[in-house]
């Protein structure tokens, strides 16, 4: 009966998005009629199983009920009535108890696949718990927070290691807290609802369906309703046939690639440019190197880097077969498999006839498949070498061995030939290949940079020019862009930049027009040049304002975290200057003011933030922290409340008006919320040791111990934690 | 008067050939019956001598003058006129006929100057300078003495058995005409019932001769006049006309298939137009009796692209036309391609605009090359059935053409056939202007396949290159060609040029050439940039 009644509640979770924002999709169900062969062929699709309720076919890991011991405490994954669920405790925390209501993944990809396990939270976000299983390897497994990538369990890892311990991440694109995005299901929506205080989670499938490519289906059902006889060239849907190779790319980067979200609500169908950027990525943590081969973790979207699709038409539909996930070479025709070499010889029929003149190698073997060489299999360096990860090189790189060697790589013949020194690979690509095609000027002028060449004319070697190819200019400019020389002007510097502003990848522009941004001082032309600039995108001024707006945050964010807070805190006045509503940007500014202790201006830009949305639940805590700190403590309970009536599972807000309660010697009160608040975020230092301050006050001694321990056990230099701790021994060794 | 008549032609029958003369008549007579046998009507028209699946036409060659010495047996003026909308000038050829080009001012103008270049007379004749004065007596020379109106007509006098004489000195030049009045056997075919009165050197005979010719141009004079007008307008009209395009227009129309012109080769080795031994599955009897009637373009530059040539318009009769259309069946093609909705046709169209080489070899909807015949009215013109193979097996139904087979995704064949199937607009197609696209000769490899597009000497500017949107590659571009390995080159030939980030209106040629063609093609992309590969690419 609780099964039944709990997958009505699932199924309810589900459906509420044909009632909700996400009403026009109808899911994968209503296409079965009409479109059959599609609908078969996709239910046997890695897509189709990508993910779903958790039930006996779907779950790969042994929920079986056995203890499994880690360093500092133990977890139990376990199944009861047909519903699975983890019991974990960490040593001096309570047990807790997870029930898990999504699975994603089905150990499908060659390179490794795994299984992740979600849990509904009672904020109403579905959280990633911190428990994976990998079935290539049969073993339990945790992502780490320490860069240790990703580690078996054993009673040598710490919970405190696993990054998901307590879990935090959440199912759908949130710009207020760490995501999974939304690709672990379909037309996946987690938003906030003020009515209700807290958010909600929407989805069609758990799994990848027919509109997460081809948008909402309902016109197109509704349409079709009518008969196909009045149908007079629309179809309330668009053929994705006929998409161009950048659209047709972009289908598949919605999921399969690195991307920054720039502003919220996106869903298939919609405008992915207005939403997305795939490029962004590269101003932050460098994910790729400077040919575009994933540096340390990535998905297949570096393809754009590829001379396939730069000089060539290719696209991910021309190997992958969309529906089914199969593979087809570029008319489409079925391939056996993912080695077969139709993929590529179906465009290079030169080298389909006699194949070991191009590879050296007898025709059958696999030193003749093309994907052995251009498309090895790279081990994610992000998740370590421990466990396989290892996904095919979608660049299409040419093996390059010595290249390899100063990457750290290992390269493709090394796959086969393990017993072979990098020298003597070179030397026989070398023989057999001679000299090898140069990489493009503006990867090599990344390769010299990163190597240490970041001279001013180093950096100028980065910036491209609008007739070369968008990918490796981007990595170029955002490279210069985020150094620390980039605000030295030069004429050069600034020819080429506006030459870029007017580049047609909105990427490109949007950063162009941020670095000229930081030089305007400089040359007084370029502000005419950027209003005309944003006069002439048109329709395009506002993906070139939110790309403009991003990129200056970007900047800020890297100046602050390197202790460079007052430029830090003009990159943001510059981000806000040109769109307003970058939340991204205003929320940094306001916590760069109080990094600076300019409290007067935190609070102001804190107080502009609740002023545009009154409902945003995170920047009134953020008002409240900032007139606390400015010694406004009644009017920061204000805040603080206004931040909770809107949101009642903000762990935030709690432990601010703990704080002020405790300030006030309000203990019982003050107890209260800081006891939500870690609650709410077991993760949340600063409420342990407020909590423990409130009970010592109260003389439960013992209490405030076990409570102290908890935060520091979270944060082990915690200065007052620390001192606070020493007290109290000594208040417990004496009676 | 009568017998008088009578008497003469039983006199000349008995000199040439009495036999021979009435069995020409019968002949005549038989062939312009309605109940020609087909065969017959196919033969004297000599279809055969441009189609192929067709016998050559044994008696065409016989009839159709031999244009060797154009140049001095006819006027310019009458050389362009009539090239612009031929007539038919000799009664005594059954239903053999000079059919209608449609030749521009300047098409004929060019064409008119090369035949005018042409001179060379038949073996040992020469021609006389005639100094014939207007007169009136020549009338009873020729009508009376002479009873040329036994065979001719002249101002509405004598019997339409051969050519009308009240135009011939519009037509023909004077000095000619003394010589073939002169000596009508060097002219004339064995058969020709045409009399020789003259000798060559009594004066009598000249004079008599200088005295009809005189007469005959009296006649013409008004009509010499506004012809001379015509011409002098269309010269003024059409300056880069000359006898060395004229020359490209003679021979590009195969005008050899059926006129002797000595010194010339002929730039179609059998024949320059569609196999009609499949057009019983080809097309449709409506439209085949529709475009009987009209012969509207086709193939707007040419049956192989580039050489220019037409399938004229002969000017069919109906009965000729139903004789013609019987002969060549309707369709029997039992394949009925199923039909699409609006929104599978914007489809199929969206992919011919961005995918899918077509359109840069066949016109639709006004977008579109001009290499292959129009696809706005393939529906009308092409049965389902051959619809279907021309796309799926071009190489078998249209082995002399030069339409590559595309591979493609094969759930759009079956949209694409239907696509086609359905298109019936009735086309405005017009035949390019053979003066501003020059024809030539398709007989090299390279320009029968790619000279449309990539041009004589790989430079870009074909004569279908107006028509895309984008400009075709520039093969003698050293910089960009020596960038590119010659495995590159081979892979965008075989493949076509969308998968090489190019035009997809050029099509993939993997499907029809051998890979030798293709690397020879490679080897000729080299000659024309006179740049190798890059030395990465050389292994």
């Amino acid at each position: 009966m609780n099964c039944i009644r709990w997958r009505i509640s699932i199924l309810a979770l589900g459906w509420s998005c044909l009632f909700g924002q996400s009403n026009q999709f109808v899911g994968s169900d209503a296409c079965a009629t009409c479109h059959p062969d599609q609908f078969s062929t996709w239910q046997n699709s890695t897509h189709a199983k990508a993910g779903g309720f958790p039930d006996e076919k779907r779950v790969l890991a042994p929920f079986d009920g056995k203890k499994i011991t880690v360093k500092n405490g133990w977890f139990i994954p376990y199944k009861k009535d047909g519903r699975y669920f983890f019991r974990a405790k960490e040593t001096g925390f309570k047990e807790v108890k997870y029930e898990v209501i999504g699975v994603v993944g089905g150990g499908h990809l060659y390179g490794g696949g795994t299984q992740t396990y979600f849990g509904l939270f009672p904020d109403g976000t579905m959280r990633l718990l911190p428990f994976d299983y990998h079935p290539g390897k049969q073993t339990w497994f945790f992502e780490t927070n320490d860069l240790s990538g990703w580690l078996p369990a054993s009673e040598s890892i710490s919970l405190r290691q696993f990054s998901e311990w307590p879990p935090s991440r959440s199912l759908g694109l949130l710009t207020e807290k760490k995501n999974c995005q939304q690709c672990h299901g379909s037309q996946l929506i987690t938003e906030f609802q003020p009515a209700k205080g807290k958010y909600e989670t929407h989805f069609t499938d758990l799994s990848i369906n027919c509109e997460s490519c081809h948008g909402p289906g309902e016109t197109h059902v509704s349409l079709m309703d009518y008969g196909e006889n009045i149908i007079k060239g629309y179809t309330g849907i668009q053929s994705l046939k006929t998409n161009t190779k950048e659209a047709s790319v972009n289908v598949c980067a919605q999921c399969h690639a690195l991307k920054d979200m720039l502003r919220p609500g996106y869903l298939p169908g919609m405008d992915f440019e207005s939403y997305f950027s795939t490029k962004f990525a590269m101003l932050g943590g460098n994910p790729y190197f400077p040919d575009g081969r994933v540096r340390a973790f990535g998905y297949q979207q570096n393809h754009v880097f590829s001379d396939c699709y730069l000089n060539g038409s290719m696209t991910c539909v021309d190997c992958h077969n969309p529906h089914s996930n199969g593979y087809q070479d570029v008319n489409r025709n079925p391939l056996k498999g993912r080695f077969d070499n139709g993929q590529c010889t179906s465009c290079h029929m030169s080298k389909n006839e006699n194949i070991t003149a191009h590879t050296f190698h007898k025709p059958e073997s696999k030193g003749s498949q093309c994907t052995s060489c251009h498309m090895p299999f790279q081990q994610h360096q992000a998740v370590g070498n421990v466990l396989k990860f290892a996904r095919a090189d979608h660049t299409i790189s040419i093996p390059r061995p010595g290249l390899d060697k100063q990457l750290g790589l290992k390269n493709a013949c090394q796959q086969c030939h393990v017993d072979m020194s990098t020298q003597s690979i070179v030397d026989q690509v070398e023989i057999w290949y001679g000299d090898l095609k140069p990489l493009h000027n503006l990867e090599t002028a990344l390769f010299h940079y990163e190597k240490g060449n970041m001279t001013q004319e180093g950096i100028l070697s980065l910036i491209g020019s609008n007739k070369d190819p968008a990918p490796q200019v981007f990595a170029g400019l955002a490279k210069a862009f985020m150094s620390e020389g980039a605000s030295n002007p030069s004429e050069a510097l600034i020819v080429k930049l506006k030459h870029l502003s007017e580049n047609k990848d909105l990427d490109i522009r949007g950063v162009a027009l941020a670095y000229l941004d930081l030089l305007i001082d400089y040359d007084e032309t370029i502000g005419l040049l950027t209003i005309q600039s944003l006069v002439n995108a048109g329709r395009d001024q506002s993906k070139i304002r939110t790309r403009w707006s991003t990129a200056l945050a970007y900047r800020a964010e890297q100046l602050i975290r390197g202790g460079m807070a007052i430029p830090g805190i003009h990159h943001y006045q510059k981000s806000v200057k040109i769109w307003p509503n970058n939340i991204r940007a205003k929320l940094g500014l306001a916590e760069a003011y109080l990094s600076v202790d300019d409290m007067d201006k935190a609070v102001k830009t804190y107080g502009e933030i609740v002023q545009s949305n009154p409902m945003d639940w995170q920047g009134w805590a953020g008002l409240g922290y900032a007139q606390s700190r400015n010694g406004q403590r009644d009017i920061a309970i204000e805040a603080y409340m206004r931040s909770l009536e809107i949101n009642t599972f903000n762990p935030t807000a709690h432990l601010g008006i703990g704080h002020l309660l405790f300030q006030l010697k309000k203990d019982m009160l003050a107890a209260n919320h800081l006891a939500k608040a870690v609650e709410l975020d077991p993760a949340l230092t600063e409420g342990y040791i407020y909590l423990a301050g409130v009970k010592i006050r109260q003389q439960q001694l013992k209490e405030a111990a076990i409570i102290l321990n908890r935060g520091l056990a979270l944060n082990p230099n915690h200065e007052i934690g620390a001192i606070m701790k020493n007290e109290l021994a000594r208040f417990i060794q004496q009676p | 008067m009568k017998n008088m008549r009578t008497k003469i032609l039983i006199r000349n029958s008995i000199c040439y050939g009495f036999r021979r003369i009435f069995l020409f008549f019968i002949i005549s007579f038989t062939l312009g019956q309605n109940n020609l046998p087909p065969n017959e009507l196919v033969n004297e028209l000599g279809c055969g001598n441009c189609h192929s699946g067709v016998d050559q036409s044994e008696i065409i060659n016989n009839r159709a003058p031999d244009l060797s010495y154009a140049g001095v047996r006819y006027n310019e003026t009458f050389l362009f006129d009539y090239l612009k909308s031929s007539q038919k000038v000799r009664q005594h050829i059954g239903n053999s006929r000079m059919p209608d080009f449609g030749f521009s001012d300047g098409e004929a103008l060019a064409l008119t100057q090369y035949l005018m270049t042409r001179q060379a007379l038949p073996k040992n004749r020469t021609l006389s300078k005639v100094k014939a004065k207007k007169n009136a007596e020549g009338l009873a020379l020729i009508h009376n003495e002479f009873q040329c109106t036994v065979c001719h007509t002249l101002n509405e006098l004598g019997q339409a058995k051969s050519t009308d004489l009240t135009d011939a000195a519009v037509r023909l030049q004077p000095d000619w005409i003394y010589d073939l009045i002169l000596k009508p056997s060097a002219y004339v075919p064995r058969e020709s019932p045409m009399p020789s009165f003259f000798s060559e050197d009594n004066k009598a005979d000249k004079k008599n001769i200088d005295t009809m010719i005189g007469y005959l141009k009296g006649v013409a004079e008004s009509k010499n006049e506004s012809l001379s007008s015509n011409l002098k307008q269309a010269k003024k009209a059409n300056p880069g006309a000359s006898a060395t395009i004229g020359r490209d227009i003679f021979l590009s129309q195969n005008c050899q298939a059926c006129h002797s012109m000595s010194g010339e080769d002929n730039w179609f080795d059998t024949h320059n137009a569609p196999n009609l031994t499949h057009q019983r599955m080809k097309t449709p009897s409506a439209w085949l009796t529709q475009y009987l009637k009209e012969t509207p373009p086709i193939r707007p530059n040419g049956f192989f692209p580039g050489t220019g040539s037409r399938m004229p318009n002969y000017h069919l009769t109906d009965a000729e036309i139903e004789i013609l259309s019987n002969w060549m069946g309707g369709a029997v093609s039992k394949t009925k391609l199923p039909d699409i909705y609006d929104f599978q046709s914007n489809k199929v169209e969206r992919l011919l605009n961005d995918f899918l080489p077509c359109l840069g070899c066949h016109e639709l909807n006004g977008q579109g090359g001009k290499i292959g015949p129009s696809l706005s009215n393939v529906g009308k013109r092409l049965t389902d059935g051959f619809i279907k193979m021309a796309i799926e097996m071009p190489h078998m139904v249209m082995p002399e053409s030069i339409m590559p087979k595309t591979k493609m995704d094969p759930t759009i064949l079956p949209l694409l056939q239907s696509y086609l199937a359905q298109r019936t607009s009735n086309g405005n197609i017009q035949y390019l202007n053979l003066l501003e696209n020059r024809p030539y000769s398709t007989k090299n490899k390279y320009i029968e396949n790619c000279a449309a597009c990539h041009g004589f000497n790989g430079s870009g500017n074909g004569f279908n290159a107006k028509f895309l949107p984008t400009k075709p590659g520039d093969l003698t571009d050293k910089k960009l060609m020596g960038e590119r390995a010659d495995d590159t080159l081979f892979d965008t030939i075989y493949v076509g040029g969308r998968i090489m980030n190019k035009s997809h209106f050029m099509p993939g040629w993997g499907e029809k050439l051998s890979r030798e063609e293709i690397v020879n093609y490679v080897n000729q992309i080299r000659t024309f940039c006179e740049c190798d590969p890059p030395d990465w690419s050389n292994n």
